[in-house]
């Protein structure tokens, strides 16, 4: 649905030359939720932008649905970016005009029918939850709604694609899941395929489907959720899938991994899917001769598969312990032994 | 000697008038010309709707230009041109012209500030919205701004009503006229006091209208 190929844009300010985005290629099919998560400057943003091409790519070309953005004549280009709406982070409402009048306002420039305009217009109030507030203007309205209107004006048109930029940043926690609950809506009723852009990695781990990890103006990892999630391959990614995961050992632990000893060895044990159900450490206790002492873990979901992520240690013979772990390590579960600055 | 007061109410009449013709006439004229160069001068700057940086520097230029030039000055500099447009430099009709030539640029550097306090971030969903340059301008900028538009106008009217005082100097009619020929030029003190009165209770007026329907219709 959208394709990126050999993407870079290049700001000038004076001498200095900026690379917001250098040779970025990778595809979203339709259909999908993708994320791009990446710190500020990463070159997000611009990447966003250059799919609607509110920003003009130096080099290479984005292909929505086949099309060549950069090769449409501005009227082409105004059809097509009906075709694909866009959120804000700071949802940049009309401020003068009501939230029936923000919605219908796309509608209003197409030159749509008054009577069509108000069905439409009343459907998407309800869709998004603002029956109620139609009459009202966007400074009498919370956060939370303030986005929901935006997200009503994005899909007046009828869109295929839909663009968030850092769409829920503004928003605290509670609003935040309510917003991707919605987005979700979208893309299952709708089979509208979104792009969202974002600091926060647990807007991804939510919603998302796919992932693309963006370091200065580099895509430096992608991949399905799960499998970034699980086995983050660079740093940046781990930094970013410890920021939800909480998989950082805490200081407290720190004392028990430098006083391991043969006898004592501490492993991460990482479950995914069915494999996070079973009995496993009461199995290994009962079939060895090992004691298990859990130190630290969490289970959570993602993608709808559970996931599960424990510090355990092992304590008894040498011997056994590598037993136990040999038995641990089959299937579904991944086991590591976790040694000190390396965790 | 001192005005008959019993007659000279007409006088006082006609000068208010003249002075509300001459306001009125040239605001119309000016703000026209004025947003027009104002939308011109956000739409064409680096990385607007319609970028065009010679238009814009030209136009900046022009405006910074009137812009420095004192009203009283600029009356007389263009007194050719004047008698040009309206066959002659003196009376209510030649100090409109003046009076256009300087309110335009300051109403065109007003509006400039309204729009520009608009958020980029709406212009920019309007262009994701497949909005024409046209209906960003029309349909979206100038409501946004409309209520400070309306602010903005209040300030030039009330900068208009200072200037055709000053018109006066040159003849031409209204309150100011009456003020210097004779609360200035021959000391009639009563004059002056009921000229300025009038004239702080149309600058009050003026103000107070403004400020109510740039209430109205920011609707908080």
């Amino acid at each position: 649905m959208i394709r990126f190929e050999e993407v870079t844009k290049i700001y000038e300010s004076g001498k200095n030359q900026v690379k917001a985005l250098n040779n970025v290629s990778f595809e979203i099919d339709k259909g999908e939720i993708y994320g791009v998560v990446g710190y500020s400057g990463a070159g997000k943003s611009s990447l966003l932008r250059c799919v609607n091409l509110l920003e003009k790519p130096s080099s290479g070309r984005v292909l929505v649905d086949g099309e060549n953005m950069a090769d449409l004549s501005p009227k082409e280009l105004r059809k097509k970016r009906k075709n694909i709406g866009m959120i804000f982070q700071h949802f940049n409402l009309l401020n003068a005009k009501t939230v029936f009048d923000n919605i219908a306002t796309p509608l209003y420039l197409q030159g749509e029918k008054k009577s069509a305009i108000k069905e439409k217009v009343n459907n998407l109030l309800e869709f998004v939850g603002l029956s109620e507030h139609g009459h009202k203007y966007p400074d009498q309205l919370s956060g939370g709604q303030k986005q929901r209107v935006g997200i009503a004006r994005a899909l007046s048109t009828d869109p295929e694609v839909l663009l968030c930029d850092e769409a829920t940043s503004a928003l605290d926690p509670q609003t935040t899941s309510s917003i991707l609950e919605l987005l979700k809506r979208i893309n299952k009723e709708y089979h509208i395929t979104i792009l969202i852009i974002t600091h926060e990695m647990n807007v991804i781990r939510e919603i998302c489907s796919s992932v693309a990890v963006m370091e200065k103006g580099k895509v430096i990892e992608k991949g399905s959720v799960f499998e970034v999630f699980s086995r983050p391959k660079t740093e940046t990614a781990r930094r970013f899938v410890s920021s939800v995961l909480q998989d950082e050992l805490p200081d407290s632990l720190k004392n028990i991994l430098r006083n391991q000893d043969k006898n004592h060895q501490v492993f991460r044990i990482v479950f995914t899917g069915a494999s996070t159900g079973q009995p496993l450490l009461s199995q290994i206790a009962k079939k060895f001769d090992v004691d298990v002492s859990v130190l630290y873990g969490h289970v959570t979901e993602l993608q709808d598969v559970p996931f599960g992520n424990l510090v355990v240690q092992l304590i008894g013979d040498e011997l056994e312990i590598r037993r136990a772990v040999f038995f641990a390590g089959q299937g579904d579960v991944e086991v590591r032994e976790v040694i000190e600055h390396a965790s | 000697m001192p005005v008959d007061w019993s007659t000279f109410w007409v006088d006082i009449l006609d000068a208010t008038g003249d002075t509300l013709i001459m306001v009125g006439v040239s605001l119309l004229a000016s703000a026209v010309i004025g947003i027009l160069i104002g939308i011109i001068l956000v739409v064409t700057r680096k990385g607007h709707i319609l970028e065009n940086l010679p238009v814009f520097n030209v136009l900046n230029a022009i405006v910074n230009v009137l812009r420095s030039i004192p009203f009283i000055i600029l009356m007389v500099a263009i007194i050719p041109f004047t008698r040009l447009v309206v066959g002659t430099s003196i009376g209510t009709a030649a100090a409109i012209v003046p009076l256009i030539v300087y309110a335009g640029p300051y109403i065109a550097r007003l509006v400039e500030n309204s729009l520009l306090e608009i958020d980029p971030g709406i212009v920019e969903a309007a262009e994701a919205m497949g909005a024409t340059p046209w209906q960003t301008i029309f349909r979206i900028l100038l409501p946004e701004a409309f209520s400070s538009l309306i602010l903005s106008l209040t300030t030039a009217t009330i900068g208009l009503v200072g200037a055709s005082a000053m018109a006066g100097a040159v003849g031409g009619g209204g309150l100011g006229d009456l003020a210097i020929a004779y609360g200035y030029q021959r000391f009639d003190t009563d004059v002056m006091i009921v000229t300025v009165v009038l004239l702080i209770i149309l600058v009050q007026g003026l103000q107070s209208s403004g400020n109510v329907i740039s209430r109205k219709l920011r609707r908080r």
